[in-house]
């Protein structure tokens, strides 16, 4: 049906950002059959459907920002660190239900493949934490910075935004940029999540 | 910020606006002031910090391709639960209707007739080089490249993504993409367009939508498609008939 893609060449799309990025995290969505396996698992751990769909998001979301940050070292192939983050992020998302311990231990009962577990929670803490506090940046702010720094090009954020020009879209992004150093100075206990 | 030039210095560094001295001297000045290396640690946090943005754009993105779901029923809507149920079971069944419509006949009729060097309205060769990609790509069944290609103007470029949509199972985005065209009439593209957004609207299980616009399709008599949306519409009512039973 389409192309299928080396992990290789799939780190090299997401680290390269913008379109490129777009077209392996819409591979990985899709193809890599990797969906099945995830909701498999978080369905035997005591998640439903939706639950499972939502962890199947939030760790291609997490996959991406650790490649392009360099967390994820290549110690293993992605469908494992894939399948890594997505069962902590469950277990960290399960903490809470009166059934935790129940969920452990089913987990625990079948398989232990965790990579760095702490990592990925310490992330996902830190990036729920902040993102009650950014909420000060503005909507605009954040998309225009969110686009930036995945590397889509300024003519790509004015499309996909709806900015007439990319010197608007450079300017606002300016703007956006001293917004935030701003309230990061403000700020200084932010720093610590970091 | 407590100095509010080095900001402006630091941004004008990371933006590439500074001449080459320049430069050389920031580089030099952040390796002895103490200031401005405080400064320009807090802008690095700052740029760390985008990530939760980028996590927004990416979960946005992720959300914007996934077909409409059903929802978390309420327990008074059992029996719509159950119906809902039986007509997917049915509409599986009728998965290879828009495949068959979909990629074969559409990519027939439309896209084997483009003249590959056609140009774009702005006359820019730009936009033509990029459509011929995308049916360079459609034609060997990369659908991904043709949904990532970069947006262009063009009717085509709708007609192609919305077909590779249809491809990639996500109904709701080949109807959407339908929609720019019918919305705006660009013909002759208004009759595959209206097609798609039936096919797109149906495997989406947008069934109100498809029922709508096949019976709107049927009121035109000269209608390219007026033969498949019949078709559909006596296999959507005939899975209807079976539920009802």
């Amino acid at each position: 049906m389409t192309s299928s893609y080396s992990d290789i060449e799939l780190i090299r799309m997401i680290r390269s950002g913008g379109k490129q990025m777009e077209l392996a995290m819409r591979y990985w969505n899709s193809h890599s059959g990797i969906r099945e396996k995830l909701d498999s698992w978080i369905r035997k751990a005591g998640g439903t459907k939706a639950d499972s769909a939502d962890i199947f998001q939030d760790s291609i979301c997490y996959l991406i920002l650790n490649i392009r940050n360099g967390k994820f070292e290549g110690a293993s192939n992605l469908q494992t660190y894939f399948m890594a983050i997505g069962k902590n992020l469950w277990l960290q998302q399960s903490r809470r239900s009166q059934h935790y311990q129940r969920i452990l231990n089913s987990v625990q009962a079948e398989e232990a493949t965790v990579i760095n577990p702490e990592h990925i929670l310490m992330r996902a803490e830190q990036i729920n934490r902040l993102d009650q506090l950014l909420q000060l940046t503005g909507d605009a702010c954040r998309k225009v910075l969110g686009m930036w720094s995945l590397n889509f090009s300024m003519r790509e954020i004015a499309r996909e935004l709806g900015y007439k020009t990319e010197a608007v879209v450079r300017k606002k992004k300016h703007q956006c940029l001293k917004q935030l150093m701003k309230l990061t100075a403000q700020n200084p206990e932010w720093k610590k999540g970091l | 910020m407590k100095n509010p030039s080095y900001t402006d210095k630091i941004l004008a560094y990371q933006e590439g606006k500074l001449s080459q001295k320049e430069k050389a001297d920031f580089e030099a000045e952040l390796l002895s002031n103490p200031q401005l290396q405080e400064a320009y640690q807090n802008f690095q946090q700052s740029l760390e910090l985008t990530e939760v943005f980028a996590f927004d754009h990416l979960k946005q993105k992720l959300k914007s391709w996934e077909e409409p779901r059903v929802k978390r029923m309420h327990p008074l809507k059992l029996a719509a639960l159950a119906a809902t149920f039986l007509l997917i079971l049915g509409l599986a069944g009728l998965s290879g209707i828009w495949q068959r419509f979909s990629s074969g006949k559409l990519a027939s009729r439309y896209y084997t007739e483009i003249p590959v060097n056609i140009v774009s309205r702005n006359g820019s060769t730009d936009a033509n080089a990029v459509l011929l990609q995308m049916e360079k790509d459609f034609q060997a069944d990369k659908f991904g490249e043709v949904l990532e290609t970069q947006e262009i103007e063009d009717p085509r470029a709708y007609l192609l993504k919305a077909q590779a949509a249809l491809q990639f199972g996500n109904g709701a985005e080949a109807a959407n993409y339908a929609n720019l065209i019918i919305s705006r009439q660009l013909n002759p593209y208004v009759e595959a367009a209206e097609w798609l957004f039936i096919l797109g609207k149906t495997q989406s299980r947008e069934t109100d939508f498809a029922k709508a616009a096949i019976d709107s399709l049927l009121q035109k008599e000269e209608h390219p498609f007026r033969e498949e949306a019949m078709q559909l519409q006596e296999d959507l009512n005939s899975t209807w008939r079976k539920f009802a039973r």
